[in-house]
């Protein structure tokens, strides 16, 4: 015997050449341990349900033996029943009931399988005795050990080896020739018999012992499995409860998402605006009816072909120029159109037009809206002829304006010019010339008659103090003409001085130019100092900005002036009346040029409606001026605010104009 | 203290147990327990020697038709005789209650390479002479044609093996001068009763 089948010898598992078993982690040893005892409760059900059959049958192999070769026993011609025949039904019986019944109640006792032992290994002994002990019956007993080894439990082998034993040793001791078939047995022989029965009886207990091991071991096994299985089953449940929802939300997003189908639709049907799909060909690949109306295409069906059927909408080379534009930026907002209809007309579409990416071979294909704004472009246009009028109104109102303010400080120069005109006329009218002119005639004639006139004669003797008196009153006289002709002098300075504001004003009539909001304030301000001055208006500086702006200097001055005039009415009858004019940065890139005052304020309500056309709050007003400066400032890329607290609290007209770069 | 439920158990087994023993007792019991035998009649020896060949012993057994234990005599007596080595001739009364199953005059029946004839009984009383009162009871007449041996081959009722008896008929087969030995036990069938006729039973 080699030294490796010693080894498997003292280890069965090893010896039969399987694994030997795995440990039992401690936390799985409650699940193997139940899944043995299941494992053994199969096995011994197993044998169970065999040996339900194999004991029967057994007793009705001993009943038959005992049938076919001593169903009679014979004294001379009478006969009786066989003892053996008596035996074999009545010891069957008793071998039979007791364990099937144990069977029936407690199928997993212990005490059942020693009970079906006892009673399989005393089949044997019957078989034995009936067989009149023939050596080849002791082969049952052989068998029967096998049988009771399908138990794999080695206790059971026990009992039924002990219970041959007691039964070889008893007969081979008292009844030899009824187990040996000879008169005399040794120890000898029982020993050989008992050697054979403990041989096979070693091997079985050999075996249910590497059988339980195996089992123990596929239990271990089985029972990772049923955890994995359960981990699985987990994982599958919470898997399929993930695909349920998932199958759920899909079937939920698959409604609305036919429903948004059906929406998308109905929406594209009835829209107000055209959708469509072209390729660079011209081809139409969609369109709904909205454009199809538009361009009088037919309503439903395939708008087949290309640049022979639907290339004619396009105005000249309008579609080169569309496809170009929007292959540069691949997409086009606000794209305005002219298109030529199906019906000879024209319309003019505004587009939002996006290129779509190119498949490979495919041709280039774009997708957007259209809307008809042929109304609009024509609304427009006279929109656009009305605001012409307007400006151009505004324009001339605006010089109106400003020759107004011109002529009215000239006016008011032309009034103090009068008024010296008229001292001096009064002056002149009243003055002593003729008084010189009569004693000039006094003084001529003969030197002695002059002389004696001066010394005796009483006028003559007061005339030189008359003529000295005369003379100090001409040189009065003189310096008053003087300084009345400086005043006229310096009126028509401010005379010059406001037409030449006026005239470079108006020379750059139309043009944008970089100019200083210091100057523009100044400007605006000399027109109206005058004004200002005789209303006993205080104004007030506040200039924080150097820089230039863009603007068109003729609008600035005409604006300024028109919110210097309503700042002057604003301040009507006002105690402390008081403009403050403001230079400040504005929003980026813009500087606020401010007019302020304390005066009555403007009204909430009134603060939106006062650039309107139309709107005045002065009993004499046309509500032009405004709205011609709010233009005028728009047009500049600036912008005219106003702001008040309310009245009393006075106002602010702020107008907004671009820095220049 | 086991519990009400062990004791119950272990009672049941016991009588369960102890069941099983009585009846396998009792079939031991019947199995070994000899039939009667009686010593051959005076008149038997004339028959012996009238149906024994001159210088050859003669064993005649009697056995009933339908005794279970037969088979058994019957396989005992062939080893006997395989074993003498033609030593000893033999012969068989066999006594049937149905008559039908008489053997027929000549028949005969080899048991251990040995001839053996068939002789009926119809009523018992040839074996009744013999002192076979038993199935399987057996009568040796030596060359000399003395009755050496009377009694039965088989050990059981019914259970084959080679027994003591058939050890000493082989002695006295082989050797004249062995001690004979009558009134073997014999285990099997009794034969009918002949009235009239009532031997000396030894057992």
């Amino acid at each position: 015997m080699s030294v490796r089948m010693l080894a498997g010898w003292r280890n069965p598992t090893r010896f039969l050449g399987t694994r030997p078993p795995l440990a039992v982690e401690e936390g799985s040893r409650a699940p193997v341990e139940r899944l043995l005892e299941s494992y053994e409760r199969q096995v011994h059900a197993r044998a169970n349900l065999l040996f339900q059959w194999v004991l029967p049958l057994q007793w009705l192999l001993a009943v038959g033996i005992a049938a076919v070769f001593s169903p009679l026993a014979w004294a001379g011609a009478t006969s009786s029943v066989h003892p053996h025949l008596v035996g074999a039904l009545g010891l069957g019986l008793l071998l039979v009931v007791p364990p099937l019944l144990l069977v029936r109640w407690y199928p997993n006792a212990v005490t059942t399988r020693h009970a079906v032992a006892v009673a399989q290994v005393g089949f044997s002994a019957l078989l034995i005795h009936l067989s009149g002990g023939r050596i080849e019956t002791h082969f049952h007993v052989f068998g029967s050990l096998a049988f009771i080894a399908l138990y794999r439990d080695w206790r059971v082998l026990v009992t039924a080896t002990v219970v041959v034993a007691v039964d070889h040793l008893a007969r081979g001791l008292w009844y030899p020739e009824s187990v040996y078939g000879v008169s005399f047995a040794s120890a000898w022989r029982t020993l050989e018999h008992a050697a054979w029965v403990a041989f096979e009886v070693g091997v079985l207990i050999w075996y249910c012992i590497v059988s339980r091991q195996e089992m123990t071991e596929i239990c271990q096994h089985q029972s990772r499995n049923e955890e994995l299985l359960n981990q699985l089953d987990h994982r599958v449940r919470d898997r399929t409860l993930a695909l349920e929802t998932e199958m759920q939300e899909r079937m939920r997003a698959s409604r609305e998402l036919q429903q948004s189908e059906e929406r998308y639709r109905q929406l594209i049907t009835n829209a107000s605006v055209g959708i469509f799909e072209t390729t660079q060909g011209g081809a139409i690949l969609f369109a709904n009816p909205y454009i199809r109306r538009c361009l009088g295409l037919p309503s439903t069906g395939r708008l087949e072909g290309g640049n022979e059927t639907l290339g004619g909408i396009w105005m000249g080379d309008d579609r080169q120029r569309f496809w170009e534009k929007l292959q540069k930026t691949g997409e086009l907002r606000g794209y305005e159109v002219r298109f030529r209809t199906a019906t000879g007309g024209t319309v003019n579409m505004l587009m939002n037009v996006r290129l779509q990416p190119q498949q490979p071979g495919g041709p280039l294909i774009c997708e957007g809206t259209a809307e008809d704004i042929t109304e609009r472009v024509r609304a427009q246009s006279e929109v656009e002829q009305l605001n012409r009028q307007l400006l151009d109104a505004s324009r001339r109102a605006g010089m109106a304006e400003v020759a107004t303010g011109v002529l009215h400080n000239v006016g008011n120069v032309l009034t103090s010019v009068n008024l010296i005109v008229h001292d001096l006329q009064e002056r002149l009218h009243g003055n002593r010339l003729p008084h010189l002119e009569r004693a000039a005639g006094m003084l001529q004639g003969e030197p002695a008659q002059v002389a004696e006139f001066l010394t005796h004669d009483e006028t003559g003797r007061q005339l030189p103090g008359f003529i000295s008196r005369l003379s100090a009153h001409f040189v009065d006289e003189k310096k008053k003409f003087e300084a009345d002709l400086e005043k006229l002098a310096g009126h028509f300075v401010h005379i010059r001085d406001i037409i030449v504001t006026q005239q470079s004003s108006a020379r750059m009539l139309g043009m944008i130019e970089n100019v200083p909001p210091l100057l523009l304030i100044e400007d605006a301000l000399r027109l109206s100092a005058q004004s200002f001055e005789r209303h006993g208006i205080a104004v007030v500086k506040d200039f924080a900005v150097t820089g230039s702006v863009q603007a068109d200097r003729h609008k600035v001055l005409q604006i300024l002036v028109n919110l210097l005039r309503n700042a002057k009415d604003a301040l009507r009858e006002c105690p402390d009346a008081r403009i403050t004019l403001t230079i400040a940065p504005g929003a980026e890139g813009f500087v606020q040029l401010a007019v302020s005052d304390n005066g009555i304020g403007i009204p909430a309500e009134n603060l939106a409606k006062l650039f309107q056309h139309g709107f005045t709050t002065k009993p004499d007003g046309h509500g032009f001026g405004l709205h011609s400066c709010v233009l005028a400032a728009r047009e500049m890329k600036g912008d005219l605010a106003a702001s008040s607290d309310g009245p009393g609290c006075g106002a602010t007209f702020t107008l907004s104009l671009p820095l220049a770069p | 203290m086991p519990s009400r439920r062990s004791f119950f158990i272990f009672a049941f087994a016991g009588l369960w147990l102890a069941g099983l023993l009585g009846g396998f007792a009792a079939l031991q019991a019947y199995a070994g327990r000899p039939g009667r035998i009686a010593a051959p009649a005076a008149s038997a020896q004339a028959w012996l020697n009238a149906h024994r060949r001159p210088g050859r012993p003669l064993l005649v057994m009697a056995v009933h038709a339908r005794c279970p234990c037969t088979d058994a005599s019957l396989a005992e007596l062939g080893d006997f005789l395989d074993r003498a080595h033609g030593a000893c001739d033999a012969l068989l009364l066999r006594y049937s209650p149905d008559r039908a199953e008489a053997p027929r005059p000549g028949e005969t029946r080899v048991l251990g390479g040995v001839t053996v004839p068939l002789l009926a009984d119809p009523d018992g009383r040839l074996a009744a002479e013999l002192g076979a009162l038993t199935s399987g009871s057996a009568v040796l007449v030596d060359a000399a044609g003395q009755i050496r041996f009377y009694g039965g081959l088989t050990l059981e009722r019914g259970h084959r093996g080679r027994s003591p008896a058939q050890d000493a008929l082989l002695a006295l087969v082989a050797d004249r001068h062995a001690t004979a030995r009558p009134a073997a036990p014999v285990y099997g069938c009794p034969l009918p009763s002949v009235a009239g006729f009532a031997p000396e039973v030894c057992q």
